[in-house]
């Protein structure tokens, strides 16, 4: 186990390496000259000169590789630049925003799955049942409405037709609830047809029947072998769901204006605040590997075979 | 009791449900194609006498706060929608197939490299990346396509190479190889005929979500610029007047949900098919 997280930790500095490049690369894919841009977001009159000595300030003159190393070291001491915009520190900003977002994802993740496994089992274990054919069309259903659409239809609901919730989501918590709901459906549904799936296979296999055939009780046979059989599944699809989340949430918050980080993020690009996009994708993008090489070890924990294989 | 059906039934129902759900599909992209010929009235004509009419004879979708008419705009949006879509996991597809194939069949230093820069993208979340690409190249259909593509093609290689790995030691390969035929001919003539199917199956159940991820992207006001009509745009332009005309934001939403609906039923269908089939 020890060697096993220690393999996982190091084949995370590469991916960690190729993120950070990828994302100082970003900056340099926009069109136009950054000094300008920093200079135009201010609402600076440009001349020839000053584009120049902006340059100088900023250190375009050095050559790109140059530049990525400093900013990497930058990184790694916490250090993402300072927005085109105000001046103040990247790092902060997003920090700001993480908190509200991960509020928002937390909860919206835990709803889904607190609906979707008790659903999931008792599909799997009723197969083509009324319930089973009930939620397989739920679910199908809402894994194919796109999350934008489901929290303008709320809104048009809730919030304009019956007005029972605010159109801006405030700090309170019924301002949380419609957002956790947008994210929540579609994420609820992939995670019934995933997880259902998931369950059938193991009730298919010929350990259950042997275990079955030895007259343990079904419900033991269920809760202590099958369902521990595909946890491990599970939470690697709940896992992978986090990548999902991430991108719902700017879509999410930019519509209820929650000032998390996704929103920041949507502003920025308006803005061409491009350090604060820059940041926001690397800061996402560690959040994913870890959240990932969490997920694999808790898999590995739980089924001890997979780290002989692997 | 469960029923016991047989599997030639299940294979004849798994085909039928295939044909109608294709059937149907095939019309969406038909209507899509000729939705120049379909539309009443042209979808960018404004006119500040007809602005937010409620559906009529004439406006049968109504018309929008710009006074164009939402049916028109719908049927224009189907064309925009279903083309990227199109373009995109038809690219990707391409790339990540003949990548992953390469990485199968060949293995070695090949496979070691492509399957690290596959991991690579895999590794990162697809919309963040995609948000962020799409809003620094300034917005823009193309753009929003390079933003998905940049992580979409990843999954098709590693399926393609799974597959190439699991025919790659059958016999009539080995037998191709005696006959004298060059690599490229064995996975043309051989390993491509063999994986086609599935690999192409896997494509058809991304198509949902790939129309999920641009008119996400174009919902952003990321993906098509306007006044060109697509229905995530379309729904993020009239939301600020909803409660004036709702029906400018319920078409297009109705048209968004049933064209994913069904392209995901239609990536099911194929799959419950391939599902019978192998069982024989």
């Amino acid at each position: 186990m020890k060697k096993y997280v220690i393999k996982r930790l190091i084949s995370l500095i590469p991916l960690l390496l190729i993120l950070s490049f990828f994302s100082f690369l970003l900056l340099d894919m926009a069109p136009g000259d950054p000094a300008e841009k920093k200079l135009a977001a201010q609402g600076v009159a440009v001349t020839k000169e000053v584009i120049e000595a902006e340059r100088i300030r900023m250190g375009l003159d050095r050559p790109f590789l140059t530049r990525y190393f400093a900013w990497l070291f930058g990184a790694l001491r916490g250090d993402l630049g300072v927005s085109y915009k105000d001046g103040f520190p990247v790092m902060g900003k997003l920090m700001d925003g993480l908190g509200k977002t991960c509020q928002l994802a937390v909860s919206s993740l835990v709803l889904s799955l607190l609906v979707s496994i008790p659903v999931s089992v008792i599909c799997a274990v009723r197969q083509d049942s009324l319930f089973d054919n009930v939620f397989r069309i739920l679910s199908f259903a809402g894994n194919s409405v796109p999350n934008f659409l489901i929290s303008v239809l709320l809104m048009f609901v809730f919030c304009i037709r019956m007005k029972i919730f605010p159109v801006i989501a405030g700090d309170s918590f019924s301002g949380l609830f419609l957002p956790v709901i947008s994210l929540a459906i579609p994420m609820t549904g992939r995670f019934i047809r995933q997880f259902r799936a998931e369950i059938i296979s193991q009730l298919e296999q010929d350990f259950v029947t042997g275990i079955r055939a030895r007259g343990v009780r079904e419900t033991v046979v269920l809760f202590r072998n099958v369902l521990y059989n595909a946890l491990g599944h599970m939470i690697t699809i709940a896992g992978l769901s986090i990548g999902t989340l991430m991108g719902g949430s700017v879509v999410i918050e930019t519509i209820f204006r929650w000032s998390g980080i996704g929103k920041l993020v949507m502003d920025s690009i308006t803005a061409r605040d491009y350090p604060v996009v820059q940041g926001f994708v690397l800061i996402m993008g560690v959040m994913y590997l870890v959240i990932g090489l969490v997920t694999d070890l808790i898999f590995v924990t739980l089924d001890p075979r997979t780290e002989i294989t692997s | 009791m469960k029923k016991v059906i047989s599997n030639k039934i299940i294979r004849k129902r798994a085909r039928r449900r295939v044909y109608v759900i294709g059937a149907l599909c095939v019309l969406l992209v038909l209507i899509a194609i000729f939705a120049k010929q379909l539309s009443p009235h042209d979808p960018n004509v404004t006119s500040a006498l007809l602005i937010r009419r409620p559906p009529s004879k004439e406006y049968p979708f109504g018309t929008d706060s710009y006074g164009r008419c939402v049916l028109s705009r719908v049927l224009a949006g189907a064309g925009t929608t279903i083309f990227a879509t199109t373009v995109l996991v038809a690219v990707t597809f391409v790339i990540g197939t003949v990548l992953g194939i390469i990485s199968g069949y060949y293995g070695g230093l090949a496979d070691t490299l492509i399957m690290r820069v596959t991991e690579l993208f895999l590794a990162f979340p697809q919309m963040v990346v995609a948000i962020a690409v799409a809003g620094i190249l300034g917005g823009g259909l193309k753009a929003a396509l390079i933003a998905l593509g940049v992580t979409a093609w990843t999954g098709y290689a590693k399926i393609a190479r799974s597959h190439t790995l699991s025919v790659k030691n059958e016999n009539y390969i080995a037998a191709a190889k005696l006959a004298g035929l060059r690599g490229w001919q064995i996975i043309c003539f051989h390993i491509l005929p063999n994986t086609l199917f599935p690999l192409v199956t896997n494509a058809l159940t991304q198509i949902g979500t790939t129309m999920i991820g641009i008119s996400g992207l174009s919902f952003l006001g990321l993906g098509v610029i306007p006044p060109q009509a697509e229905w995530g745009s379309m729904i993020n332009e009239s939301r600020a007047y909803i409660q004036l005309a709702p029906w400018a934001v319920l078409y297009p939403a109705l048209a968004t949900v049933i064209t994913i609906m069904l392209f995901n039923y239609l990536g099911d269908a194929v799959m419950d098919l391939r599902k019978a089939e192998r069982r024989n």
